[in-house]
């Protein structure tokens, strides 16, 4: 399937979900740090503090990681496979120039287009079962394209008291 | 034994009539048959489940490395012809090398001999490597198949670990 000239494939859905990324030469996409699972060995990697030290920083409280990775194929097409942490299933949400609220944990990979920032949860929030902090996904380009994981985690939620 | 695996294989065999065999993996996930030829296995311990007798199973050794990469410094070599049932966590998908690819270190389920490896670093730099937490991964030469699974069972252990409560 390709969105927005990302073309992707979900496999093993719904309990193991694999995304296959199919990157045109020089393409790049951000994905959550060590997501990755295998690819071609002329992708290029770069590990970034996503969105500035700010951002940076929130991600950490919110439980995620600090780092995103930047994966650019160099030159000519390559192919990606990411599999998220946990078991489940991914779900792609194409953004339009609109913004995304999620669970840290449920960010699996995006366009270099889009912009993460991390918001702290509403207190009105806090009777709910969850505990994480929500982070922003906001798509500067109309082009933006993330692709969410939807977790096990979040059908069976783990307590965390 | 020092593979992770038990010391011991069971051989299970039809006496006068036929027989049947239920077999169920450790851990929730695909099982993958796959025909042994002359090009040889090479198996990541815990994924091997069984084999025909004319499979031999034996400890190969890869070297240090895989020490370093958090895996088993173990692993099963599997040579002869028959057919071999691998299990993993997750899926077991397969990639296809001609040249050169890279693979996380714990994705490994089993690959063909005719592919050699080496511990790399996932970037460019040292730094980034590790500060990305992708850390170290594999770099396969060579052609033929990887089989992968989806999920990496120490990354899910240390993941839910967290959460369970202390004894």
């Amino acid at each position: 399937m390709i969105t927005n000239g990302l073309a992707y494939k979900i496999e093993h859905s719904p309990a193991y979900a694999l995304l296959r990324l199919q990157l045109a030469a020089n393409q790049t996409v951000l994905l959550e740090s060590s997501a990755m699972a295998a690819m071609d060995a002329w992708i290029k990697m770069k590990s970034k503090v996503k969105g500035g030290g700010m951002a940076g920083i929130g991600r950490m409280l919110s439980g995620e990681s600090l780092f995103v990775s930047e994966f650019t194929a160099a030159g000519k097409p390559r192919e990606l496979f990411i599999s998220p942490g946990t078991p489940g299933e991914v779900q792609h949400y194409l953004l339009k120039g609109d913004a995304l609220m999620m669970q840290s944990s449920g960010f699996v990979a995006s366009g270099p287009e889009v912009r993460l920032t991390v918001n702290f949860k509403d207190s009105r929030a806090s009777s709910a079962v969850s505990p994480y902090f929500y982070s922003g996904q906001r798509g500067t380009a109309i082009s933006g394209s993330v692709l969410l994981g939807r977790f096990w985690k979040s059908r069976f939620p783990v307590s965390t008291t | 034994m020092l593979a992770g695996e038990s010391l011991f294989l069971s051989t299970f065999r039809s006496g006068g009539g036929q027989g049947e065999v239920y077999l169920a993996p450790k851990l929730m996930g695909d099982i993958l048959p796959y025909q042994l030829t002359s090009t040889g296995l090479v198996v990541q311990s815990t994924s091997y489940l069984a084999s025909t007798p004319s499979v031999d199973v034996d400890l190969g050794f890869q070297g240090l490395k895989s020490f370093f990469s958090g895996e088993s410094i173990f692993w099963l070599n599997l040579s002869g012809s028959g057919l071999v049932l691998l299990s993993s966590f997750g899926a077991i998908y397969d990639v296809a090398v001609n040249g050169e690819y890279i693979v996380d270190t714990g994705d490994i389920v089993a690959f063909e001999k005719s592919l050699s490896f080496s511990i790399t670093k996932a970037g460019s730099s040292w730094l980034g490597a590790f500060l990305g937490s992708e850390g170290l991964v594999y770099r396969f030469k060579g052609q033929g198949q990887i089989f992968c699974q989806t999920h990496n069972p120490g990354a899910f252990g240390s993941l839910v670990g967290g959460q369970l409560p202390p004894k």
